[in-house]
């Protein structure tokens, strides 16, 4: 399926930037601010100068004054490494409107601000590991191939997201921000994946894609609830009680995954995949201080 | 079809195929729909906590409530009540023969005359293949099986006022398959008629008199003085005017005329200090009486003579001596131990009855005797341990001496308990908890009665009853003939193998059951039963306003029944199942969405 997003749409993300809350590390100048100093807009402190050091950031008003050299230091702003985590486990395959499809075009637009903002945009498919990767991509001309990437993906595998962290971020990750698109649906918890994410210091941003069909089952009656991951049965009677039951307990579960996001500082943001996605995008988004 | 025309094994067979019909379809049903979900994580969690009813508890209760649904809507189909079943062309007819049905109406003719006139007009219009069932209401069926309209018509014109005064419309015919039901009735004693049955009402009101009281004592602290009382009840709607005969045997006779409020009642104390004693009768007579069998009324009176009674007290207890001597007839004389002794040696006592306080001689005495404060003698129990604050029980309530009195309250500090002898003469009035004797008649040649306790160490002075135990124990020990109280209709007798004779002489058939005597007292009157060592008399009264209230129908104002026009009943027993069939299927339905059921 192609990952359709309209001209109008892109004219609009032009206009914003992802934020984040944490200075970045980058190593190729951009607009975000970095934990480096160097050549930047934004003072932050002084230091005796030292042979070696350019002398265009020498503090001459200083000199004139005391007699010694006293070097001026900036903030360095940097790009920003960004590493958006696309879920392709089969549970993404099941509802309608898809959540694979809602979760492409999320990235797809994300990774767009980041590029024409000349960020480090990388892309991740995972399931109970790192499926795919596009390594780190800068520039607007970048843009057709995270589409042709995004495009390849296919629902696959069981969702382990703490095996998929690990696998990524075992190699040396520059921190930056990490944007996890999934429906969380893992047996083995979020939290555990979360913590793997967290000890490496990088800013996150979840978000929870939800199809209605997760969130209230329209089916009823004697059913065996198939897994669309690992193929297990589950016999039920659907009973109104239970129904309500279920939908209480998927909100319950919804709010324990921003709650330990909010604790955080991270951003969480739940996707309906039947809402306006490009509503979503430009005030959700906006509200929840990814775009600026 | 229906289960009355085919055998009911046919018919249960057919119950039984459509419960595994039933039952199939249910194994039959489709498998649950295999439902594929994102996870199963969120629905494991949710049904460990609200999977509480089981699926097989679920799916018995729907098989249940299906099998039932089907069971009630076949049995409907087979029921007879509908067009084509077993019950069409035969109707059930049930005549009221109580004995209000003889209460005369405006025209001459009794109740009873005019429902089987009614009975015969509506039989006679009967489609001549009809069967009838002819049914009264005592207790009995006038004809046990169907037969044809003109059997029927012999069957009523035979049929005879009965003697129940409580009748009834036998329940066995709610199980006979009939196409209609009738009653005829004037609603008086039988009701209103159940709600099968259309009512034929022959209730037409008339004026009627009835005794509904008669009783007579003796007035106390005036041993030559004795009442009757009589109570009139007028069930008609305007005041009447009657006059009150009281007879007896001899050429006695009282008569007073007094009048009597609708609807209301009138009672009347005559003095009957001039009878001599025996039958006694009281007769109204009034004029345009349309229920004649409550306008007389018998009882016996004791024997006019006074009973002398000779209190033998050491030490007089004062309300020993005033309590027996306001007894009515008794001429109280107080002795000494001492001058007993002397008078039973000189032969001089003149007495009917001795009252021992605290005293019992050696001897047995002349005469009847009460003896309060048992002491050890020859003639009386023995003792058997002392007795203190004993849990008293009351042996036999029946007994004349207990008659009308309660002991709940009585407590004994001390005394004496007793060993009656073992004969069918000694009869063991009170006990205590642990079966020990503390007061025991004796029904001998002399009759005596005998307390294992006195009055001084007893609170039987200070209770109410204390003068109703010592008029009882008098009248008893007088051997004054006793009499008990009937009303018309079967009479029971307490003892077996009875003799019974009514006012003429003639000896009524008698049945004992379980050692008692059984007789048909078929009207008023005074019978004797012949048996034990002495005549019971037995006096048979209506005295039951509810009797003589002829006006009090239930069926007053009810619209006489339709002439007989042989259909079909369309709310039988067979709608009944459909809408129990029905309402078991909503139920389903709603349990089936609200996911009780599967």
């Amino acid at each position: 399926m192609s990952v359709v997003l309209s001209e109008e749409f892109l004219r609009q993300l032009e206009h914003l930037a992802l934020v984040t809350r944490r200075p970045v590390a980058g190593h190729l100048r951009g607009h975000h601010r970095s934990r480096r100093t160097g050549v930047g807009m934004v003072f932050t402190d002084y230091r005796p100068y030292s042979p070696g050091d350019d002398t265009r950031n020498l503090d001459w008003g200083t000199y004139m004054r005391l007699d010694r050299l006293i070097l001026r230091l900036f903030e360095e702003e940097a790009d920003l490494p960004i590493y958006i985590f696309v879920d392709v486990s089969k549970s993404m395959g099941i509802g309608e409107p898809g959540k694979l499809d809602f979760a492409r075009r999320f990235a797809a637009a994300l990774a767009y601000v980041g590029l024409i903002n000349h960020d480090r945009v990388s892309l991740v498919a995972f399931s109970d590991g790192v499926l795919s990767e596009m390594p780190a991509r800068r520039g607007k001309n970048q843009m057709w191939r995270t589409l042709h990437f995004l495009e390849r993906l296919v629902p696959d595998g069981r969702t382990n997201l703490q095996n998929a962290f690990r696998k990524f971020f075992g190699a040396q990750r520059t921190r930056g921000l990490v944007i996890v698109a999934s429906d969380f649906l893992d047996g083995a918890g979020f939290e555990p994946a979360f913590q793997v994410i967290r000890r490496f210091g990088h800013d996150v941003f979840a978000a929870h894609i939800v199809s209605p069909d997760d969130r209230e089952p329209s089916f009823g009656d004697d059913v065996v609830l198939v897994d669309s991951e690992d193929g297990s049965t589950l016999k039920a009677h659907l009973t109104p009680e239970l129904l309500e039951s279920y939908r209480k307990g998927f909100a319950k579960y919804c709010s324990e995954i921003e709650g330990f996001c909010r604790s955080h500082g991270w951003g969480y943001l739940r996707a309906d995949t039947d809402a306006p996605f490009e509503r979503l995008m430009m005030h959700a988004l906006r509200n929840e201080g990814l775009l600026r | 079809m229906n289960a009355f025309s085919v055998s009911p094994l046919l018919a249960g067979a057919v119950v039984a195929a459509v419960i595994a019909a039933v039952i199939a379809l249910y194994l039959l049903r489709p498998p649950a729909r295999r439902q594929h979900v994102s996870s199963n994580m969120i629905w494991q969690r949710v049904l460990e906590t609200y999977r509480r009813v089981s699926d097989r508890w679920r799916w018995w209760l729907s098989l249940l409530m299906a099998v039932l649904a089907s069971v009630f809507i076949v049995l409907a189909v087979v029921r007879p009540g509908t067009e084509g079943n077993a019950g069409e062309g035969k109707a059930i007819v049930v005549i009221d023969n109580a004995p209000t049905m003889a209460t005369r109406t405006g025209s001459g003719a009794q109740r009873f005359d005019i429902a089987k006139d009614r009975t015969v007009a509506l039989i006679n219009d009967f489609p001549s293949s009809t069967q009838v069932m002819v049914v009264d209401t005592q207790r009995r069926l006038a004809t046990p099986a169907f037969e044809s309209v003109g059997d029927a018509i012999e069957t009523v014109t035979a049929l005879q006022l009965g003697q129940s005064y409580q009748p009834i419309v036998p329940s066995a015919t709610a199980f006979v398959a009939a196409e209609r039901r009738y009653v005829i009735t004037d609603g008086v004693l039988l009701g209103a008629p159940p709600s099968d049955f259309e009512l034929i009402s022959v209730f037409e009101p008339v004026g009627n008199l009835g005794i509904t009281a008669f009783d007579f004592d003796n007035v106390p602290g005036n041993t030559a003085q004795r009442e009757a009382f009589v109570e009139v009840f007028n069930a008609g709607s305007e005041p009447a005017t009657t006059e009150i005969v009281i007879s007896s045997i001899g050429e006695r006779r009282i008569a007073r005329e007094i009048t009597v409020p609708a609807g209301g009642v009138a009672g009347q104390t005559f003095d009957l200090s001039e009878f001599a004693g025996g039958p006694i009768r009281a007769a109204l007579t009034a004029t345009d009486d349309g229920f004649p069998d409550d306008d007389v009324a018998y009882g016996y009176l004791s024997s006019r003579r006074v009973v002398r009674v000779t209190l033998v007290s050491n030490s007089e207890l004062e309300y020993l001596s005033k309590s027996l001597g306001t007894q009515p007839r008794v001429q109280l004389n107080v002795i000494s131990p001492r001058r007993y002794m002397d008078q039973r040696v000189s032969g001089a006592s003149q007495t009917d009855i001795y009252v021992f306080d605290r005293f019992v001689p050696q001897e047995p005495p002349a005469a009847a005797a009460l003896v309060i404060g048992a002491a050890p003698a020859s003639w009386l129990p023995a003792r058997a341990g002392d007795a203190s604050y004993p849990e008293i029980m009351a042996s036999e309530i029946r007994h004349p001496v207990l008659r009308n009195l309660s002991l709940r309250d009585l407590y004994i500090e001390s005394g004496s308990y007793l060993r009656p002898p073992e004969d069918e003469l000694s009869m063991v009035l009170l006990r205590s908890a642990d079966d020990k004797a503390l007061a025991v008649a004796h029904d001998g040649a002399r009759r005596w009665v005998v307390l294992g306790f006195d009055v001084a160490s007893s609170n039987l002075g200070l209770l109410p009853g204390f003068p109703v135990f010592l008029g009882n124990s008098i009248n008893w020990l007088a051997d004054e003939p006793e009499i008990i109280r009937a009303q018309p209709g079967t009479v029971a007798v307490s003892f077996p193998d009875a003799r019974v004779l009514a006012m003429d002489g003639s000896e009524l058939p008698v049945v004992t059951v379980d050692g008692r005597s059984y007789f048909e007292a078929a009207q008023a009157g005074l019978y004797t039963a012949i048996g034990n060592d002495r005549p019971l008399r037995i006096a048979v009264n209506l005295l039951e306003r509810r009797i003589s209230d002829v006006n009090q129908s239930a069926v007053a104002g009810a619209a006489p029944a339709t002439t007989a026009t042989m259909g079909g009943n369309p709310f039988g027993l067979s709608a009944l199942l459909l809408m129990l069939a029905t309402a078991l299927l909503c139920i389903e339905w709603l349990a089936y969405h609200r996911r009780v059921t599967v």
